[in-house]
């Protein structure tokens, strides 16, 4: 949770406190009032940190640095769930999956934050972890890789804000972990335009067959408002234009990452990257309609970091 | 001095008030209250959940995330406090509310699962119709799929009701939309036996047919002949001999003779020529030719080109999964070119899609050169000794079995598949023998549970035959074997007639 706002419960007993103590005026007791007399609306933390121009590793750390460290999600003895996207065997070069540099550095810094446990999990083979090169670079700083591929590993949760599912089966790891930190790569898919944060979580869950048959769009932005990631890292170190989402198609070595708390955001911005209008992949409006994220980017907070 | 403090003081709250005033409006957009929402809905409070979603709305009644709100409330009514009444409410003026949105299909949509749960099946499918009619007009692909699902609710809907007629409107509808569709050779079956239901049995003849002639590739199509032959015989005179002939050529082709099967696939062609049958008899040439070179490329590329000549999803192969296994042995074709040191797991996913495709020759050889590089990897021996079960090499299949108990003897899958070699030799007794060996390894892998039922219902032993399909079905209710284990235990023990003296005992 942001820190750096007032907490919610606080929130609400503040209001009341001040509800009553001043009986009669109701303006008082609302909390929008409270919460705008507390907070400007310019203030408050960035929404998007972009790091550029350095390679996937020091691009990750930079982005992490500008959003405000990674001590401000990952506390000392937390179990941490890092999901990247290992959906394809291929190494960085094909851009279909998550750059090992990525991950491992978020490993590192998870660890280095004080983290008891990190896990990289996806519902994807071990042999895809094995080949891209995650496994290699997540044992290396002594995460647990965890192949979900097995419906023991899961469990269902109500989707009550959702407009096609109503249930979904989450991994549990995901559900147990006190951070959840989302690591998607930046590339084209063929049915969805594009797959990026919000699509990226269609690894952490069990029956994808379920989500293809029932409109892909729409079961993606359903299951974003269910699971809310402490921190996206987007990697668009190189992006995969065509062909997706397994590739081997055109890449663009846009040497970005970028890091926020808002997957609408993050998304629509990284849509951008590829020319793309946010509001014309189906997935984004429909998550901006549920309430998940803002997908416009001019209302964004952004703050971009050149890395050398 | 005291009228001067109070004026002062009367200033100030009046600004106090404006200025106030002025933050609240300029805040009318804010969301607070909506993450209040959200926050208490992500720890399962839902009173607190719905008292902030409907604080938001009140204050923010015009917001575009009010629909949002309402959406998640009546939602929560619907799901987890299970109070129709108020659902129902709610969605209906979520739908009056947001015409020609999205809220209003999908509200449509809740609003008639509602009814269903009150089974008020009569107005679930009115708003059901009402939705359909809609969509239907969309060219989006998502909204044709979302018709498809509609349909389906219909047809549980007008099942209850007993309305035979609209239940036969609404199968034509779902086969002409899309008889393409993976589901379509069953929704053809389903719709002869509504007529059947409607007692129209020469349309339902007509339907059997169909399913017949359109899908002879299906499992709906062996039934149709194995359930209904007499049926339609007592209707009219159906040659049956193209449609066996294209069976023997299938099963021909599933064992590895693939010379009969070719001869045999082209009588067809020649017996029933531009009929679907025919069209569906070239198709499986193309993969009888698949099976004896392992070019999935090759297929994949004919797949791609006939699908579209088709009208009937080439006579009722699952083509998705045909081309998702393809695709797999494409894929570890292209990984073993890049690393041609590979330890085995490229021949594994190769002689996986092999065996999934019915290449069971091609499955062999990869495997077998998967073992030779991995010869401690237990899938490469349990893929292998399914292979050999598919070109009827029993003795082959249960020595590779024998391999994979071997390296992996911890493993009950070890046993199940040793088991399932004796089982497809027809060595009852042997086959017993290693299912009991793999519950003994490890008491909850489920499938010995449900072969052993099986196997014991084929001998008549009712008692062990009911032990073990109640426990399969305990542990994997949800599995699709379980309906068949339930189909059995309801054939041996079926449920007592409500009037009879054992029943009102229970009841009393």
């Amino acid at each position: 949770m942001d820190e750096s706002r007032l907490s919610r419960r606080e929130f609400l007993i503040r209001g009341a406190t001040l509800g009553l103590t001043c009986a009669g005026f109701s303006l008082l007791s609302s909390p929008s009032v409270l919460k705008a007399m507390s907070e400007p609306a310019a203030s408050g933390p960035l929404d998007l940190a972009i790091a550029k121009g350095g390679d996937p590793s020091g691009n990750t750390i930079k982005a992490i640095e500008t959003l405000g460290g990674i001590g401000r999600f990952v506390k000392k003895g937390n179990k941490v769930v890092v999901k990247p996207n290992p959906c394809t065997p291929n190494r960085p070069e094909i851009a279909s999956t998550t750059n090992p540099a990525v991950v491992e550095t978020v490993v590192a810094m998870c660890l280095e934050a004080g983290a008891r446990e990190v896990v990289v999990l996806s519902h994807d083979s071990l042999s895809n972890f094995e080949r891209n090169g995650i496994m290699e670079a997540a044992s290396r700083t002594g995460a647990r890789v965890v192949a979900a591929v097995t419906r023991d590993l899961y469990e269902s949760v109500p989707v009550l804000r959702g407009r096609v599912l109503q249930e979904v089966e989450i991994a549990r790891d995901v559900l147990d972990a006190d951070v959840f930190i989302n690591m998607p790569i930046a590339k084209h898919h063929s049915e969805t335009g594009l797959t990026l944060s919000m699509k990226n979580l269609m690894g952490i869950n069990w029956d994808r067959g379920y989500f293809h048959q029932h409109g892909l769009q729409q079961a993606i932005a359903d299951l974003s408002t269910a699971v809310k990631p402490a921190l996206i890292v987007m990697d668009a170190n190189r992006i995969l234009l065509t062909n997706g989402p397994s590739g081997p198609g055109e890449t663009r070595d846009e040497k970005a990452v970028i890091a926020g708390t808002d997957p609408v955001a993050v998304d629509a911005y990284t849509a951008t990257l590829f020319g793309r209008n946010p509001e014309d992949i189906g997935h984004i409006r429909y998550a901006y309609e549920l309430g998940v994220g803002e997908m416009n980017v001019e209302k964004l907070r952004i703050k971009e970091e050149s890395v050398h | 001095m005291r009228k001067d403090a109070m004026v002062r003081a009367t200033t100030a709250a009046t600004f106090l008030v404006l200025t106030l005033l002025w933050v609240h409006v300029c805040r009318a957009g804010d969301t607070d209250m909506f993450d209040l929402g959200n926050e208490f809905l992500s720890k399962g409070e839902y009173a607190e959940a719905v008292k902030a979603y409907e604080t938001f709305v009140k204050e923010n009644p015009e917001h575009r995330l009010a629909a949002a709100a309402q959406w998640t409330i009546a939602n929560i009514y619907l799901t987890s406090e299970e109070d129709y009444e108020r659902a129902v409410a709610l969605f209906q003026s979520i739908v009056s509310a947001y015409p020609n949105t999205e809220w209003e299909v999908f509200g449509s949509y809740r609003l008639s699962q509602c009814y269903e749960h009150q089974e008020n099946w009569e107005k679930a499918a009115g708003v059901y119709r009402i939705t359909i009619e809609r969509l239907s007009l969309s060219a989006d692909p998502a909204a044709q799929e979302r018709v498809r699902g509609l349909r389906r609710r219909l047809i549980t809907c007008y099942q209850n009701m007993g309305d035979h007629e609209s239940l036969i409107r609404t199968y034509h509808e779902i086969v002409e939309a899309d008889p393409r569709a993976p589901s379509a050779a069953l929704d053809q079956f389903a719709l002869a036996q509504a007529y059947l239901g409607a007692d129209v049995p020469d349309r339902a003849v007509d339907n059997f047919i169909l399913v017949v002639e359109r899908y002879p590739s299906s499992g709906y199509a062996a039934r149709v002949h194995s359930e209904y032959a007499e049926m339609i015989a007592s209707q009219r005179e159906y040659d049956w001999a193209p449609f066996s002939l294209y069976q023997s050529g299938l099963r021909s082709a599933e064992i590895g003779q693939y010379e009969e099967a070719l001869t045999k696939f082209d009588e067809v062609i020649e017996l029933q020529p531009n009929t679907g049958m025919a069209r569906a008899a070239v198709f499986q040439r193309h993969c009888v030719e698949y099976r004896k070179t392992g070019d999935a490329a090759a297929l994949r590329e004919i797949l791609a080109s006939m699908g579209e000549e088709y009208p009937y999803g080439l006579g009722g192969v699952d083509v998705g999964r045909l081309n998702y296994f393809l695709g797999m042995i494409i894929d570890a074709q292209r990984e073993l070119q890049s690393n041609p040191e590979d330890v085995g797991g490229s021949y594994l996913r190769m002689g996986i899609g092999y065996h999934q495709t019915g290449a069971h020759f091609c499955g062999i050889d990869s495997l077998k050169k998967g073992i030779t590089r991995a010869p401690q990897t237990p899938n490469l021996y349990n893929i292998l000794g399914y292979c050999y079960i598919g070109v009827q090499r029993y003795d082959e299949a249960i020595s590779t079995f024998q391999k994979l108990i071997d390296v992996a003897p911890e493993d009950p899958n070890s046993y199940d598949s040793m088991a399932e070699g004796y089982y497809s030799r027809g060595d009852t007794a042997m086959a017993i023998q290693f299912y009991q060996q793999s519950l003994a390894v490890d008491s909850t892998f489920t499938n010995p549970y449900y072969m052993l039922g099986r196997i014991y219902y084929e001998l008549g032993d009712k008692e062990r035959a009911m032990e073990h399909l109640a426990r399969y079905v305990e542990l994997d209710p949800s599995s699709y074997q379980a309906e068949t284990a339930r189909g059995l235990l309801n054939e041996l023990n079926p449920p007592l007639p409500a009037d009879s003296p054992e029943t009102q005992g229970v009841r009393q």
